[in-house]
């Protein structure tokens, strides 16, 4: 019998697992579930406003951390107009899109430069990722719940428990994937609105990280000139360097 | 402006000062940015990871040409009469709008402006190098509709690189 005992252990071993290494996926499904809901939920949105109150961190040569501070404020009207101003203590831009033209303008500096663009937020966030290498600040809130959502990357998901956020009650989440630690506190209750971020960055060993924390409006007022560009006097038109040109050396 | 005090002092104490702060560069210690937090958890499109554009501008040896980077034109002629009366204030922050850091892209504006002084041995700056902070004195000029930075006899196009304004030496537009 003892054999037989053996075996059934050994059987019992492979049959869940353990008698090979862990695998690499450890999901919570709430988790996974949570990130779900969340993204549908957001692309049910048809215009937003949204303030993020950001820091971030840059990583000295030596090792170092600094942190700055920022401030990013989204008008968004789906799927074809957007208006992103980020004020930050060493950098200000806005990007402007209306559908057809995109126009970043760099205020301290009066420069500004104009585009052509697609006709959807979703392919303004790739085209001038893919060309000009510019990112849409907080561009995860219009790719969760689409196809461009990498929910795949996730490696490990957590539901880490009941959170609080300038007052909101919100649960608390964290995932991880390829050089990237990250989490997100989701508003409780039928709008589960991402209310702040959290992300690390695990490919350099002083892991910086870049915390977000948003406050939404979900009824906002605003012009439609909001999304157009109106130089002002002394701003002077510049060119966007293409990726090809801008990655030279890199 | 502690940086700018440095760079004024610098030519008047001479060459070994003025090359010593070149290549410890301004901002105390000369550290340069080696990464950036990623914003985004999602990609746009493709896996590219563009938090490091301005991680490897930095000179950290203005004799030597063997540095990997999108400077590589700011070569070793810039350590010849750094001390000429090049006021080398960097840190004008109306051209400043960057992001961290003063010093990611001083190294580059200084070797540019002193290349640009020594004429009996570089003629200009040279063609198509990029820097992301210019010189001091430079005037905007709009020729054919383009906008370009006038500084001295050196021509700097600036555009939007990433994130980053920087600027482009290019020939004299007119």
């Amino acid at each position: 019998m003892k054999r037989n005992i053996g075996y059934t252990i050994a059987a019992l071993l492979l049959a869940t697992g353990l008698s090979a290494p862990l695998p690499a996926q450890d999901k919570a499904p709430e988790a996974m579930n949570a990130l779900n809901y969340m993204g549908t939920y957001l692309r049910t949105l048809k215009d937003f406003q949204v303030e993020a109150v950001v820091t971030t961190e840059d990583v000295l040569t030596d090792g170092q951390k600094v942190q700055f501070g920022s401030k990013t404020n989204i008008l968004a009207q789906l799927p074809s107009k957007l208006r992103v101003s980020v004020e930050g203590e060493q950098k200000s831009r806005l990007f402007l899109y209306d559908g057809s033209t995109f126009t970043l303008y760099a205020r301290r500096v009066g420069y500004y430069a104009t585009v052509p663009a697609p006709d959807t937020i979703g392919k303004l966030i790739d085209v001038v990722s893919e060309k000009y290498d510019i990112q849409i600040p907080l561009l995860d809130l219009f790719l969760w719940g689409g196809p461009k959502a990498g929910a795949d990357e996730i490696t490990s998901a957590d539901d880490i428990g009941p959170g609080v956020v300038e007052g909101v009650t919100c649960e608390h989440y964290a995932f991880r994937q390829p050089g990237l630690d990250w989490q997100v506190w989701i508003q409780l209750g039928d709008h589960p609105l991402p209310r702040k971020l959290v992300l690390t960055t695990t490919t350099d060993e002083a892991r910086p990280q870049h915390t977000s924390v948003l406050t939404w409006n979900l009824a906002p007022s605003y012009s439609e000139d909001a999304f157009v560009f109106d130089p002002p006097a002394d701003a002077h038109k510049i060119v966007f360097a293409e990726v090809k040109d801008a990655s030279a050396g890199n | 402006m502690k940086n700018s005090i440095r760079y004024v002092l610098a030519p008047a104490l001479g060459l070994l000062l003025a090359v010593t702060s070149l290549t410890a560069g301004p901002g105390g210690g000369g550290k340069d940015t080696r990464s950036s937090a990623k914003s985004n958890v999602n990609n746009a499109s493709s896996n590219r990871n563009t938090n490091n554009n301005t991680n490897k501008n930095r000179n950290t040896n203005v004799n030597n040409n063997t540095n990997v980077n999108r400077n590589t034109n700011v070569n070793k002629n810039t350590n010849v009469n750094v001390n000429k009366d090049v006021n080398v204030n960097v840190n004008n922050n109306n051209h400043y709008d960057n992001g961290c850091c003063y010093h990611s892209g001083v190294g580059g504006a200084v070797a540019v402006a002193a290349a640009a002084t020594t004429a009996a041995v570089v003629t200009s700056a040279v063609i198509g190098s990029r820097v992301t902070a210019l010189p001091p004195a430079c005037t905007v000029a709009v020729v054919n509709g383009v906008t370009y930075q006038q500084c001295g006899s050196t021509w700097y196009q600036p555009q939007f690189s990433g994130g980053s304004t920087t600027y482009v030496v290019i020939n004299a537009p007119r």
